[in-house]
This record gives structure tokens, sequence and C-alpha cells, in this order.
């Protein structure tokens, strides 16, 4: 895992000792250990924090105000649940296959915590938070995830529950059918950034603009299977609470339970970087930022003199930048849960058969077209693509046909 | 554990029967694979490649369940997700209503009254209607017209409050759980008028035979204004939230229907018949109290469908607040007491009154014997129970996810179910 580098990031200080940044076990220095226990330890606060501000959001859709007693706003309900969750019994049911069972939350949390570790964050002057941009980390993203789906069907099995028999089973065709057209539509970012590694995307993003324009289809394919793939709301059908009661979760209890929904929470946050990295320019502050012509400030040192101004900012502070990006996936994701009722497992999968892996494979192809012989083709396939997307979407959706519906009928009033 | 993999069972029919005899070849496996190809005996392998066959699975849905709306239990067979036989099972919360509604000693019409208000607790309105009606007819009791405008008034707000429960219900089924919370954002605003009229949100106990308990509050007007503004401003917030959303209409259009015929055979009524078509409503068929002197129109659907049920219920209750507001203005003014004695003592005979309360036709079947001061025999006709007896026609053959939407469709009240 050669790691790469990442030109407009800050080297590492000369003030940092030596034994700090020299490579370990692994490969890995001491330096990346610390990081890795603050980001475990960020990640973890982080969450809490999101829970909180979906019960918020949430709060204020359903026409509540969601928590409030707890802290100002009720901000510390989040912990006081886990200490609560932390002092309640860990069950396991005697049906239970008990090695298995306990080791399931771990299973499903570790994968996204070791993900995290390719986010490319950006700088905030003079450090590079970038944990390990390495090569091929395009496949790690993919890779690493689906222990995720594992780990779920393992504790439906393991619980020696027929409802949580039911939400493995579930997981399993969710996450055949979204993991296919979510790594093609990840191939046409790597042919775009000629590279399979995620800060590398980020890098060309920078160069030329970011993804989510020039990958419309791309992004949306994007956001909508990782809400599958988060088991969000709509598609929440594996942990769906008015059919199968939770799901995989249904025996667990205390912390383990509260595992899961960290591990759940983790992942939204996750997934909204990941979008992030690969679609909106990563810790970039605004897609066009070298053509606007404000001159840069110089004589900071670490900081390149000769690009704009609103590049400086963005290098400099670009971890901000990123997490408001972030959160604004985020919120946009925890919306949906608010907003929508929840999608059928047939219509689950043809979703993701009939419409997004078709339109997963149009835009590898158009993106290779792009890439290969420029612009104007490309414009062409577009047009060919929305067309196509029309039509599908035209006969997938499900119209309400004329003669479905209720009339309102006079009935004469009897004598 | 919960599903199993087994080798088919053995079928006489079927095209191979293996060599049963146990002495034939040494017992005792060499490998997995030679277990798996091992002739076991009373157990045909359909085949060497695919001899692994999906058994089915018996779940058990309920009685505590979410999407059950009550202690209703139901027994799925499950060939995967699909359901291939249903067994309904009730009577968890049978607290014998009618038997103890003939059981009071003195003022036994009225103790009835307040079992009854429990078994459907919300459509208590119309039910409560249903019961006083009854005995009227039977005594000869002459209702002021002010008291019959009040009950007609207070039984669509039932059937206001009742439907949008069914909305919140409804949704949560189908996944969204923020249509509950509107849902009980009206009903909170219904309950306090009916707290203002009746002294009690849930069980107001309010008709009497004769007319009612005590008028209305003298901010009635206001007070009921209020609670039709909030209304229609929900109902608005109620079709636009899910009624066009694409998720929900695929979830519900097309799922669990139910023709015409069959509705009519089972014997459903209410928006479960209404939905496939039939516009069969006791208020206009056998119009009681005074719902001959209003306008209003009743909706009916064509194909029978989860969503044609859940547009019904809403159209309703757009009928319903149209029926209050022609109420409200045709209110007199007068006393809200009849000539009805002070103790009941219906003369020997019997009589039936059915309304049409939130889920369909409800009906009363009083006895009295002459004698005592608590009716003989009492009988409801639920309504609910015969709208679950559709439950599977709309639920075999569908998924799991359906058979929830159907069944949440019909809106049942378990409490009147089992009474």
């Amino acid at each position: 895992m050669e790691q790469v580098r990442l030109p407009h990031l800050f080297p590492v200080p000369e003030w940092m000792p030596g034994f700090l940044v020299a490579p370990g076990i692994g490969g890995f220095s001491l330096g990346d250990f610390i990081a890795l226990f603050i980001l475990l330890n960020f990640i973890l606060g982080f969450v809490m924090f999101e829970i909180w501000l979906e019960r918020k959001i949430g709060g204020h859709i359903q026409l509540r105000r969601g928590p409030l007693p707890v802290g100002p706003h009720g901000a510390l309900q989040s912990p006081a649940d886990v200490l609560k969750l932390l002092t309640k019994e860990d069950l396991t049911p005697n049906t239970a296959d008990k090695r298995i069972f306990k080791m399931a939350p771990y299973l499903i949390f570790i994968p996204v915590f070791l993900t995290y570790i390719v986010i490319p964050w950006g700088g905030l002057w003079p450090f590079n938070l970038t944990v390990r941009p390495f090569d091929l980390s395009l496949i790690y993203i993919v890779a690493i995830p689906s222990i995720q789906g594992l780990g779920m069907v393992v504790a439906g099995w393991s619980s020696g529950n027929k409802y949580s028999l039911l939400g493995a089973a579930r997981v399993v065709a969710q996450f055949i059918s979204y993991e296919l057209p979510m790594v093609v539509t990840l191939l046409s970012i790597g042919i775009l950034a000629e590279s399979l590694s995620v800060a590398q995307a980020v890098e060309t993003q920078r160069a030329s603009t970011w993804f989510m324009f020039l990958q419309p289809v791309g992004f949306f394919i994007f956001i909508i299977t990782m809400m599958s793939e988060m088991h969000r709301t709509p598609f929440d059908i594996a942990v769906a609470e008015s059919e199968i009661v939770g799901g995989p979760f249904i025996e667990y209890s205390g912390m383990r339970w509260g595992i899961f929904f960290l591990a759940e929470f983790a992942a939204v946050f996750l997934n909204a970087c990941l979008a992030v990295a690969l679609f909106m320019g990563g810790p970039e502050l605004f897609p066009f930022a070298e053509r606007l012509p404000i001159p840069g400030i110089s004589g900071i040192p670490g900081i390149s003199a000769d690009s704009t101004l609103l590049r400086q900012v963005g290098d400099s502070m670009g971890v901000f930048f990123f997490f408001g990006k972030a959160m604004t996936i985020m919120v946009l994701v925890q919306w949906a849960r608010f907003a929508l009722p929840r999608i059928r497992i047939d219509q689950l999968t043809d979703l993701a058969w009939k419409f997004l892996l078709p339109a997963s494979f149009a835009n590898l192809i158009l993106t290779a077209v792009y890439q290969q012989f420029g612009f104007y083709p490309f414009a062409a396939g577009i047009g060919l693509v929305l067309i196509t997307l029309g039509i599908m979407a035209i006969s997938y959706r499900n119209r309400r046909p004329a003669d479905n519906g209720i009339r309102l009928v006079s009935v004469p009033r009897a004598a | 554990m919960a599903i199993e993999t087994r080798v088919r069972p053995d079928d006489p029919t079927g095209p191979t029967q293996p060599d049963l005899d146990p002495h034939s070849e040494s017992p005792g496996p060499k490998s997995m694979a030679a277990a798996r190809h091992t002739p076991v005996p009373g157990v045909t392998v359909v085949s060497t490649e695919h001899n692994l066959e999906t058994m089915e699975m018996t779940i058990n849905m309920g009685p505590q369940h979410p999407s059950t709306h009550g202690v209703f239990r139901m027994v799925l067979t499950l060939e995967g997700e699909r359901v291939k036989q249903l067994e309904p099972h009730i009577g968890y919360l049978h607290r014998g209503a009618e038997k103890l509604g003939e059981s009071g000693d003195v003022e036994g019409y009225r103790k009835a009254m307040i079992w009854l208000d429990r078994t459907d607790y919300l459509s208590v309105w119309p039910n409560e209607h249903a019961f006083v009606l009854a005995v009227e007819k039977l005594m000869g009791v002459q209702v002021p017209e002010r008291a019959e405008w009040i009950r007609l008034i207070m039984d669509e707000f039932g059937r206001l409050n009742s439907h949008s429960m069914f909305y919140g219900a409804f949704g949560a089924d189908a996944g969204a759980t923020t249509p509950f919370m509107y849902a009980f954002a009206l009903r909170e605003e219904l309950y306090r008028l009916f707290e203002a009229v009746g002294g009690q949100r849930m069980f107001p106990n309010y008709y009497r035979i004769g007319g009612l308990r005590e008028d209305v509050p003298v901010d009635f007007m206001q007070r009921a204004t209020k609670a039709l503004d909030a209304a229609k401003y929900a109902l608005g917030d109620f079709d636009r939230l899910i009624s066009d959303n694409e998720i929900f209409l695929a979830r519900t259009r097309g799922v669990a229907t139910l023709s015409a015929e069959r509705a009519i055979d089972l014997g459903c009524s209410g928006p479960m018949l209404r939905a496939t078509g039939v516009p069969i409503d006791i208020r206009r068929t056998e119009p009681y109290s005074f719902y001959d002197r209003v306008d209003f129109e009743i909706p009916i659907g064509t194909a029978g469908d989860c969503y044609e049920r859940y547009l019904i219920r809403l159209s309703e209750m757009f009928q319903s607040i149209r029926i209050i507001e022609q109420a409200l203005k045709l209110l007199p003014k007068g006393p809200i007491m009849g000539n009805a004695p002070k103790a009941i003592r219906p003369p020997k005979g019997d009589s039936y009154q059915r309304v049409e309360n939130a889920r369909g036709d409800f009906g009363v079947y009083i006895v009295s014997d002459g004698k005592g001061s608590a009716p003989y025999r009492v009988k409801y006709r639920s309504p609910c129970f015969s709208n679950l007896m559709a439950l599977n026609d709309l639920a075999v053959g569908a998924y799991v996810a359906d058979a929830v939407m159907g069944l949440g469709s019909i809106d049942i009240v378990l409490g009147e179910v089992d009474r």
C-alpha cells in the first residue's frame, strides 16, 4: 500500500519528532496509530452528535421538538442514552449461537471504522488530516464495508429468531443488489481520476471540477446505493419496524444493540464523507476556485502563493469545508428518513437491477467515451443516456391509472 | 432454529424412488458430499444436484407486534417472503363487553353503554349513538332536535378522529413515521373538543337515552369551529404528505385487492366495502338521526385496493367536515333531554339499530324482558370482525410487507373484534 502524495497538502512539519513518522508495524508509524486513536474517539463523539441532530431534525419535521430535558436543547441526550445502554443487561437468547451472536456487533462496527482511514479530510494548516490515502482505496472502500453486510447476516442468523432471520435474508438480497451499481459507479470515478485512489480522485477534481457535475447520474446512483447499503429509509427493509420488528437486531440488548446503532450512524457519516470526497471535490471550498480571479496572499509557509485566495482558504482549512459538505449530505439522508415510506423488497431489487445497474453501466461507458474522445461525443452520449433514462423512468414510474381512484357519488336519501 | 434446509419429504407421485434398503450399501458416509447424497429412509432425493430444498417457515406475527394494531395474532406460513397461508387468532382482548352490559343491577342500560365505549375506543361517539337510538326505539322516546343535532356533530367529529388514527397507523405500516405525528396533532385538537363537550377525552359516555347528559359548553361553536379549522389544515397536510408519494403509491396501489362480490359475501362494510365500488353507507341507505337533512356524498372506489381504502377514508374526512359545517348552522336552541323516564325500563321486546361508524356498519341489538333495569340481552354487530374476515383474501399470496399493509387497511380495533 504505497501512500499517494497529495501535492497540495502540507508536508509534515519540521518540528515533528522523527519517531512519530518513522514507518513501524506494517508500515504504520506511531503517528498513524495516534491518528487512528484520535479518529476512533472522534467518530464515537461525532456519532453521538449525529444521533442528537437526527432526533432534533426528526422532531421538528414531525411537529415535535425532539429531545429537550438533558442538557441545553437535549444536547446531552446521547451520552445519557449510552450510559443507560451500558447499564442494561446484556441478554443472550438460549437459542442463539452464542459466540457468533456476541461477535456480530463488532463485525459491523470495525469495517466502518476501518474505512474511515482512507477519507481525505483535507488540510488544517499546518497539518494534513488524512490518515492513510493509499492506492487502491477505491477498491478498499467497497471491499471493507461489505464485511458489514456479513455482520448483519451473522447477527440475524445467530439470534435464533425468525424475524431476525428474515431480516438477514433481506440484507443479503439488498447487499447483492446494491453493491453492483455502486462498484460500477466507482469504476467511472476511477476512469475519470485515472487512478483507483480516493485521494487521487480529490486531486483530479481539484484540477478539473467536481465530479458531481461531470457525473450527475453517477452521483445520483451513489447516493441511492449508499442509502441502501446503510439500510436507511426508504431502503430499511432489513430492519423494517412494522414488518420484522428490527430484523437482525431484534434479540440484542444493552450496549451490543448500541454498537449496531453506533455503526449505522457512523456508516451514514462515512458514506456522506465518501460522497464528498468522490463527487463534491473533497475539502475544496468552491468548484471553480481556480477560475475566480481573486489574488492569493503570500508569505504563509506551506501555502503556495500563486493560487487564488479561495483555493488557499480551501487548502488551509479544507477540513471544515469537507465537514460542511459531508453534513449536508448527512442531513439529506436524515431528512429522507422522516419524509418517505418504506419500499418493498421486490421493488427494491427491481430498482437496483432494472434501473440502477443499466444506468450505472451506461454511465461507465459514457465516462470512458469522455475520457478517451473528449467532450462532444460525450455530450451526444449524454443526450442518449438522458433519453434512455427518461424512458426507463417513465416505464418504472408507477403512475396512477385513470380508472384507479375514488369518485364521489350522491346516493339519494332514502325515504 | 428458524429456517432449516432438508430434503423434500417422501412424495409417492415423485419421479424417482430410490432404493431404501438400508443393507444395500454400507452406512457411514465418507464425506459431507457423500452424506448429502446418501438416501435417507422415508425421504425422496429429488435430484443429486439440487436436493437441498427450502422449507416453509411458520412465523408468529403478534399478539405483540407493532403492525397488528393491538393484540391480533397472525400465524403466517411463509415461502421466502411470500405468505402462503394465514391463520388469524383473535380473542386476546375479550372482556365479555356484551355480557357485562347485561349485568348492571341499577341503571343497567347506562352501564352497558360504558362497556360499549371500551370496545371500539376510536369510534366511541357513533357507537353510543347506536345504543341510545336502539333503546329509544324500544321505549318510543322522543329526542329533542338540539340533542339529535349535537349527537350528529359529535358522531362526525368521532369519525374524523378515527380516520386520522387510521391515517397515522397506515403510514406507520408503510414505514413512514411522520404521518403518525401529524395524525396525533389533529387528534389532540379533537380530543380537546371531546373533553370540553363530554368531560372525558376517550370515553365520553355523553349520550343519554332520551337526549344528552348535559348541554354543550357555551363556547361550543368557537371550539367546534376551531377543531374544524384544525381538521381542514391537517387534512391538507395529510394529503400532501403521502397521497402522491411514489413509494406510497407503489406500496398501496393494486395491493391487497378485494372484489365487490367477495366483499359482500364476507359481510364487509364501511370503507372496505365502498372501496370495491359498492355505494352503501348506512347514513344514506337507512338514515338515522338527521343524516337525511344534510348534504354529503359517498366516496367509492373501483379497484378495492389499499390505496382506495386510504383515499376513501381521507375523502370521508372532508365529507365529515362538510356535514359538521351544515349541522353547526342548523343547530337549534332548546332542551337537550326528552321525555325519557328517570329509571330506564323498556317494555318487553327487542330492537336493532345500525349506524355507520368509522369502520362500517355497526349494529346494536337489545332484548328487554320488561322487568329488570338492565337489558336482557345485548349484541353488537361488529364491522371490524366482519371486515377482518377478508384478511385471508387480502394477504395470502402477497409479500409479508403487503400482508401488513392489507391488515392496516382494514383498520381494525381489536377491542371491538374481541369485545
